[in-house]
């Protein structure tokens, strides 16, 4: 059968921890890139967090040389920026960044390219912001950042445990270092958008990080007591049951974000929709991905030093089990797997006729033995 | 059980489909940001003594909002947004598109002060280019003036920098002394500044009758000689030899136009405040005209109001309303009557309009500029009974007037950010947004419906549900809804469904290990809630913290992310619970394919299925018997 069509039915088995270790390879590489490209090139922060005024020219005939020479006029040529773009309406727009940031030489200015262009004052946009605007947001937006991990890892202590708290907040710093990351290496601008987009990124990576462990959590207080699985066994156990959700969340999360990306930044040219939906792009793919290998692995790593599981751990290994196996068997059959070789396990699962009660009990999943009095009943 | 379900179910259809009704019909709809129709947003960041001020009272800030709505008001905006965040004030004006108007009558300080008029002059536009291109035909070096250089001159010459108008050389160089005298009246020594206001400070006005005597002026005066020679008439210079280490002819008449360009510098506004008690030089809020100005007789407190109206020969004129006592009408009267009778302190620059004697002028500046500077035509008012005419045009007067009556905030404000966004842009982006949401919507719909089948029809309705709700909530509060908000629910969109698909997954994994499509419809729902309740708190806390902490979009975008989650919430216990109940206990429960789970083996699939290791799913679909038994086992 199809790979599709069993996940599509549930049915699928990956090996998430081990396929997970090896991907973790893959996201030290990417974090590392990314690392290296904020420390190298630095993010291309925009007017808005540096100071400065943009203008935008709704003009047909206005050039480039003639706009530098405005500014050169005004006295602002130095980090300035010039841009002819064309927008959804075919209207040309002279983009003119500047980092002059006096309000009233920038409205001279206004009034020069308005003049240049050719076009009326009022039909200029220009956007003006101060020196300190910036050191404002991106002030409130780190307080807001930090006061959040910390709520949020409060409350993920409290419904769930201090481990996943651990998780979820690594998964959330690697998904948001990754998008920071993209943004140095490929000078996307970083405009308050993409903060608003960053900021949206924790939330979908916390909520797919979250379902998995809800998961994970049910699992442990179900399976634990029997004593028969290692953590990580759970964990992919977990992970394969959720995976199917995981990709159905993500892809329908994709889907708008985009439909913006291609139609409203693409087909219409709105920059600000392109600055919103590549940091929601790359954070969804990002949180997606970080939830299953990111978070969990973490988790499986800590949890697995839980006297508990260290405890079970051992036991497998006593009975002569292999611990790292972590496909899912149902403990019934572990029990005698302790007892006979591997090879004949598979086949016990697959005897036909005969005991047909205990087959069914076998094969639905119990938390517990089917209890003897259920047998008589049938 | 079940009848509450589908009570709660109608309830909530009815509940959001007349809800949405009553917002259509009654017209009420949000307001659409800056953004999305055009318009000026400015922020305005308080400051002290220069600096960005980091401790001032919310009293201060509410005093200053309620000063900017006022003349917000007075600019005629239809629903202008005005909100404190934090120590910042946040002022959008949908559709209008004249910053500069908007910033003057909106984030100006306007710290109002009434000063007299010691001189006027038409102004010398500063000119960069040409102030160069004349040091370089002069060829006067790097790092000096030529002020500098006339200085030299007149050292030479031994003078020293009063230079008095009776040595011969004065006569050649006309403008020299006067400048001098008149950068020492901007810059008045401290002992001008001790001065009591009602005191002649003999220097200050020395240095306002220099200032007469430059070229170019056209008003009248009465102290200096009437008629100083225009540098183009300038007597033959060739008994000039120019004394100064350069040897710049200082009579030239480019050396002239220079020493003009120079002076074209003002008394910066940022200042203003520190300079209360000396001369400043300042500009008419048209650009055209230069005054000298005396140290601030009173200021804005004194006013109670002003308003804007037209006179008997029908032109615009201000009238004015001054507080009554000693702190309000006495001050401005004691200034009349200074002006009145062009005492030295308020030296006459204009004619009376029917006596045609000589009168003072007393200039309102404004945040650094003069409004006007009407001359004063009486000795002594009536509080109520003052009206400033002149050749003002309506919109003039009425800003005058503005101007006058919210004269002075509490706090120094400065603009830290303005946008003005062109309404086709705006248009722009909201259309964009619009369709690309549609087409998200469309695509999800048929992916849904491909995948979940009926159950994707519920997640739509429910989606539909928890939309209108946010459309009416909007509404309601007469939020704005900013293109970071729109995109913001374009993006929860995907989170407002993954609360289904975790359920649908659940109920899915439910049935396809052993349970009733029947029961599990019902009984699926509390541990999928439970999860979908824990995700979304992690929403919410973000939403909560990001609306709380942050300004501008941010906030927009957490008020509806943060909205969209609490409905989703809603939609999901209210309608989809009972809704996807209803449907599997119905006879389309009867077959599970149109739940999108998948019928189970055909008898071949199992046995490849069968492999090693890999975990078993019940082959049978189970009879009635057997879902029996099943309700009692799990």
């Amino acid at each position: 059968m199809s790979t599709h069509g069993r996940i599509y039915r549930g049915q699928i088995d990956f090996d998430f921890p081990r396929i997970n270790r090896r991907l973790l390879i893959m996201s030290g590489v990417l974090i590392l890139i990314s690392l290296g490209a904020l420390f190298t090139r630095g993010l291309n922060l925009s007017v808005d967090f540096v100071g400065g005024t943009v203008w935008e020219v709704p003009s047909d005939t206005l050039t480039q040389d003639e706009a530098t020479a405005v500014l050169a006029d005004a006295d602002v040529a130095a980090g300035s920026k010039v841009q002819v773009v064309t927008d959804a309406n075919n209207v040309r727009i002279v983009r003119v960044q500047s980092d002059l940031t006096n309000q009233k030489a920038s409205a001279k200015v206004t009034a020069e390219l308005a003049k240049a262009g050719d076009v009326k004052v009022t039909d200029v946009e220009t956007n003006f912001v101060g020196p300190t605007w910036g050191k404002t947001v991106t002030r409130q937006a780190a307080k807001a950042f930090v006061i959040f991990l910390v709520l949020v890892s409060v409350f993920i202590t409290a419904r769930l445990e201090w481990r996943m708290a651990v998780g979820a907040i690594t998964a959330l710093l690697h998904d948001v270092i990754i998008t920071l990351g993209m943004y140095a290496l490929f000078q996307f601008d970083v405009t308050p958008p993409t903060v608003i987009a960053v900021l949206t990124i924790l939330g979908y990576s916390l909520y797919d990080t979250i379902v998995v462990f809800d998961r994970s959590q049910e699992n442990q207080a179900r399976y634990t007591k029997t004593g028969h699985y290692t953590f990580i066994t759970l964990s992919r156990r977990s992970l394969n049951q959720v995976f199917m959700r995981t990709m159905n969340t993500t892809i329908t999360a994709l889907m708008p974000v985009i439909a913006m990306l291609v139609i409203g930044a693409g087909f219409y040219g709105q920059a600000t929709l392109s600055e919103f939906s590549i940091a929601l792009l790359i954070g969804l793919v990002a949180g997606a991905y970080s939830s299953i290998v990111i978070a969990t692995t973490l988790l499986e790593w800590l949890k697995e030093r839980e006297p508990q599981f260290v405890k079970i751990r051992q036991r497998i290994i006593d009975r002569g089990g292999d611990p790292d196996d972590t496909r899912w068997v149902e403990y019934s059959k572990r029990r005698s797997a302790a007892k006979l070789p591997q090879a004949s396990v598979r086949h016990e699962g697959t005897v036909a006729a005969g005991n047909r009660a205990a087959e069914r009990a076998d094969l639905y999943e119990r938390p517990h033995p089917p209890r003897p009095r259920k047998k008589s009943k049938r | 059980m079940k009848r509450a379900g589908a009570i709660q179910m109608v309830a909530i259809v009815v509940l959001s489909v007349g809800a949405l009704a009553a917002v259509i019909f009654t017209n009420t709809s949000p307001l659409l940001g800056l953004d999305l129709q055009g318009g000026i947003s400015v922020v305005l960041e308080p400051y002290v003594d220069g600096k960005p001020a980091e401790d001032v009272s919310d009293e201060q800030v509410e005093q200053a909002i309620a000063i900017i709505r006022s003349r917000v008001d007075a600019l005629g905006v239809s629903e202008p947004e005005i909100s404190s965040q934090g120590n910042n004030i946040l002022i959008q004006l949908p559709g209008i598109d004249d910053q500069e108007r908007a910033l003057e009558l909106v984030g100006r300080t306007a710290q109002l002060e009434f000063r007299p008029v010691l001189s006027s002059t038409p102004v010398v536009p500063p000119d960069p280019k040409r102030e160069a291109e004349l040091r370089k035909e002069l060829k006067i070096p790097e790092g000096k003036s030529a002020a500098d250089i006339q200085q030299e001159e007149l050292d030479a010459r031994g003078l020293d920098a009063a230079g008095q108008s009776t040595t011969p050389e004065q006569g050649a160089t006309p403008e020299g002394p006067a400048t001098t005298a008149a950068s020492a009246a901007t810059t008045a020594p401290p002992a001008t500044t001790a001065a009591p206001a009602t005191a002649v400070p003999a220097q200050g006005f020395a240095g306002a009758k220099a200032d007469k005597r430059l070229p170019g002026q056209e008003t009248p005066t009465t102290a200096a000689p009437t008629t100083a020679p225009p540098p183009t008439e300038a007597p033959p210079t060739t008994a000039f030899v120019p004394q100064n280490a350069e040897g710049i002819d200082v009579t030239s008449q480019a050396f002239g136009e220079l020493l003009q360009l120079e002076q074209a510098e003002l008394t910066n506004p940022d200042e203003l405040g520190a300079k209360k008690d000396v001369d400043v030089t300042l500009l008419a809020k048209d650009g055209k005209e230069r005054y000298t100005l005396g140290p601030v007789l009173l200021t804005g407190d004194a006013l109670s109001g002003a308003s804007a109206g037209l006179d008997a020969q029908g032109q615009w004129q201000v009238g004015p309303t001054f507080r009554g006592g000693k702190d309000g009408i006495d001050k401005f009267n004691q200034a009349a009557t200074l002006c009145y009778n062009g005492d030295p302190l308020c030296p006459p620059n204009a004619q009376d309009s029917t006596s045609g004697a000589p009168r003072g002028q007393l200039a309102i500046v404004l945040d650094g500029e003069v409004l006007t500077a009407p001359s004063i035509n009486e000795a002594t008012f009536d509080k109520d009974q003052i009206s400033i005419s002149g050749s003002f045009a309506e919109q003039e007067a009425k800003d005058v007037a503005t101007a006058l009556r919210f004269g002075a905030l509490p706090l120094e404000l400065r603009p830290s950010q303005t946008q003005t966004v062109t309404a086709t842009l705006g248009q722009g982006a909201l259309r964009a947004v619009i369709i690309a949401g549609l087409i998200g919507l469309g695509i999800v719909a048929i992916y849904f419906i491909a995948y979940y089948r009926l159950l994707g029809i519920v997640a739509f309705i429910s989606l539909a549900l928890s939309g209108s709700l946010l459309w009416v909530i909007i509404s309601l509060l007469g939020a704005t809804l900013t293109l970071a908000g729109l995109v913001g629910i374009v993006v929860s969109i995907g989170v407002s469904l993954d609360s289904n698909v975790v359920f649908y997954e659940h109920l899915k994994e439910d049935v396809l290990h052993g349970q009733s499509l029947r029961l599990a419809g019902e009984k699926s729902f509390p541990a999928a809630f439970s999860t979908i309740v824990k995700a979304d708190m992690s929403s919410l806390i973000g939403a909560a913290v990001l609306y709380l902490l942050t300004a501008g979009s941010v906030r927009g975008f957490a008020l509806y992310l943060g909205l969209s989650v609490a409905l989703d919430l809603v939609a999901s216990y209210f309608f989809m619970r009972p809704a996807v109940a209803y449907l599997t206990r119905s006879k389309l429960g009867e077959k599970r394919s149109r739940f999108g789970i998948p019928v189970l083996y055909t008898p071949a699939e199992l046995a490849e299925e069968r492999g090693p290791g890999v975990p078993l799913v019940p082959e049978v679909e189970p009879t009635p018997a057997m879902a029996t038994s099943d309700r009692g086992t799990l």
